[in-house]
């Protein structure tokens, strides 16, 4: 469509002038009128997205009054504090370990609908995505009042085990414990459909033909089901990386970054600075400090994505 | 190697009986090929061999010993699929090598195996690329080639060419024709295709609805076929049927079809017919290549009559021409210089040596 919109119109190219010429040839590149064509969006997206970046990185170079410019100030303050420390700490096995939990898990759950007979699929798609359509502060919420330590569902059910009371959120492991679990919970739906869609893109002729090879059910997983796998596998991986640590909710109702900072995570711990603290750029320091993290991660993800891509 | 047994199988889906009840046995070293419409159980029969499904009822054998609970990997078959299935993430060298790998085989065996393989199938250049990287017909040579280094007692082939174009298809066909006669594995092929059928089977098995038709070597299906159902799958353009029914003239055995179109049966014919009933409505099957032109000094039971040709399709080779008689279209084979021109007449004549008489109502050739 693009070459035809601009056919160019040879006798009258001829007649105008040498800058309309040069005008029409910049046009007649495809490279040219395509970048034209989302121009527009282009725009949109740098208003929307760059320009709170670079005023982010800005912020992060004043004062705390936010008047003066102190360079890499912030960061050297932030170097030299412990909780920034035990943020990273926090942050690091909070996403890490929450990832992998959701993966496993959603990657046996995917398992189990995938062999659940068609015409009863769908009801245990719906039951099992529950916990990922309903809004996480609300769902947070009605863990915080499980994990409650005095009259909660749980610590009741564990005391006719002669269990506890167990002070869910109250001691630095168990708090940290329960975080990742909700966030486990709230996540591993996603994994599951993802994994689930994967599932069935495989052809079911390779586990044929793997079954007939001599493969047991784990190495069809191994060599079949993963590798078939891989792709999705690491783009949920990297999105989930980046959401997860980035995330704020679960965290901020559930604990809201203690006993004494121990579950603080990137997000929680910038909005306890930047704006409980009222210091912005400190705030602002604390946030970008992901950046370079989940790009490290981004990179290691993605980097064959492309060559590995579409390999059937 | 070994032999395959099937006693009395049965494969039911809920209400569907798609096979239903068959009997074979598949002789050492024997190519057999499994074929019929689509829906015939022929697949299903097949993966009842190799265990991919369940047999409902019956025994299936190999090598003497039932295996109706024998899990696929404990078979010792290999088997080609219609669209190669071939690992996409493995090389060629990794993939025919991955059931060997599985069992723990020592790496320089699996090496000459798969050389060895990959030089009887031509792919010896291909190993290290990726099946995305193959065309067609290098993906079913490898697909093969993961098949021949297992070295199992059988070969299990599903529509192995269906995927392939027709040029390729022929070029395939005498490949695997060729590796069997250098492997000699006992070998269940399964196609719809009755030309495949023909040319690479020791013995054919036709089936239909789930129930073998006939079991014999394609030169007895093509000339003594059973029942109608064989008669008309087998061979290409198919074979004639034309409503007639007996009648004696004077002594002699007439077959006639219209009300001005009788032919004399040949002695031996005629003998052979004699006994049915002549009020029976039955079919004259007759093979394309047994209605030719008329010559001047016919042989005897080469009987001439006059058409009006509905069609010509001329092949180089020869000319099929199509006409109608009784209602029925009716193929037959000219030669080019005959003169057959769309909607002229010609007379032809018609080989009743090799005709053959089927109870309409029934099927059954007599």
């Amino acid at each position: 469509m693009v070459d035809v919109a601009f056919q160019p119109n040879r006798t009258a190219a001829a007649q105008s002038g040498r800058r309309r010429v040069g005008l029409r040839n910049a046009l007649r590149r495809k490279s040219m009128s395509a970048f034209l064509m989302t121009l527009p969006l282009i725009l949109l997206i740098a208003i929307l997205v760059i320009y709170p970046a670079i005023y982010s990185l800005h912020l992060a170079t004043l004062n705390k009054a936010m008047t003066k410019f102190v360079g890499f100030g912030n960061f050297e303050f932030l170097f030299k504090r412990e909780t920034f420390w035990l943020v990273v700490k926090q942050s690091c096995i909070f996403a890490i370990s929450a990832v992998i939990f959701k993966a496993l898990i959603g990657f046996i759950v995917a398992h189990f609908v995938h062999n659940v007979p068609a015409n009863k699929q769908r009801k245990w798609r719906g039951m099992l995505l529950v916990p990922w359509v309903i809004p996480p502060a609300m769902s947070t919420l009605a863990w915080l009042w499980l994990f409650d330590p005095s009259y909660s569902a749980f610590n009741y059910t564990l005391s006719f085990f002669g269990i506890g009371p167990i002070p869910w959120t109250g001691d630095a492991m168990w708090a940290r414990f329960s975080v990742i679990l909700v966030n486990v919970w709230y996540g591993a739906p996603f994994f599951m459909i993802m994994y689930l869609a994967a599932l069935k893109s495989v052809p079911e002729q390779l586990y044929e033909a793997a079954a007939i090879d001599g493969a047991n059910w784990w190495q069809r997983i191994w060599y079949v089901t993963l590798p078939m796998m891989r792709n999705i596998i690491a783009i949920t991986t990297l999105f989930s990386l980046i959401v997860t640590f980035a995330n704020f909710d679960i965290v901020r109702i559930l604990t809201a970054g203690g006993p004494l900072d121990h579950t603080h995570i990137f997000a929680t711990w910038a909005f306890r600075v930047g704006i409980e603290g009222s210091d912005i750029p400190l705030g602002a320091s604390v946030s970008l400090f992901m950046v370079p993290i989940l790009a490290i991660a981004a990179i290691f993800i993605l980097r064959d994505i492309t060559k590995r891509g579409n390999e059937a | 190697m070994a032999d395959v047994s099937l006693r009395k199988v049965v494969k039911r889906y809920d209400e569907v009986e798609a096979v239903r009840g068959i009997d074979l046995d598949i002789a050492d070293h024997e190519f057999v090929v499994l074929v019929g419409p689509s829906g015939c159980g022929k697949s299903t029969t097949l993966r009842m061999i190799a265990g991919l499904e369940d047999i409902s009822d019956g025994d299936i054998m190999i090598g003497g010993d039932v295996v109706n609970d024998v899990p696929p990997k404990d078979r010792d078959i290999a088997m080609v699929f219609q669209n190669y299935a071939l690992y996409p993430h493995m090389t060629v060298a990794e993939n025919m090598s991955f059931g060997l790998r599985l069992k723990n085989y020592p790496k320089a065996e699996i090496k000459s195996r798969v050389t060895e393989a990959a030089r009887m199938l031509d792919i010896t250049d291909l190993i290290d690329r990726k099946p995305k990287q193959l065309s067609g017909g290098q993906r079913q040579r490898v697909a093969m080639g993961r098949a021949i280094v297992r070295n199992p007692k059988v070969f299990l082939f599903d529509e192995p060419l269906s995927n392939l174009d027709a040029k390729l298809r022929v070029q395939m066909r005498i490949e695997i024709k060729k590796v069997h006669q250098k492997v000699r594995t006992t070998t269940v092929y399964v196609t719809h295709d009755q030309v495949e059928a023909m040319t690479l089977a020791d013995r054919v098995v036709v089936m239909n609805h789930g129930r073998i038709e006939q079991i014999g070597t394609p030169n007895e299906l093509y000339h003594k076929p059973a029942t109608r159902f064989v008669a008309s799958f087998i061979g290409s353009p198919a074979m004639n049927f034309v409503p007639c029914r007996l009648e004696d003239v004077g002594g002699k055995l007439n077959v006639r079809l219209t009300d001005r179109l009788a032919f004399a049966l040949p002695p031996a014919r005629a003998a052979r017919y004699q006994a049915l009933s002549r009020t029976d409505r039955l079919l004259l099957g007759i093979r394309p290549e047994h209605v030719m032109e008329a010559r001047p000094h016919a042989e005897p039971g080469v009987e001439p009559f006059d058409a009006v040709l509905d069609v010509t399709e001329p092949m180089g080779m020869e000319t099929l021409v199509y006409f109608t008689l009784e209602g029925s279209q009716v193929c037959g084979r000219v030669s080019p210089n005959a003169g057959a021109q769309d909607g002229s007449p010609l007379r032809l004549a018609v080989d009743l040596n090799n005709m053959h008489l089927l109870n309409e109502v029934t099927g059954a050739v007599l």
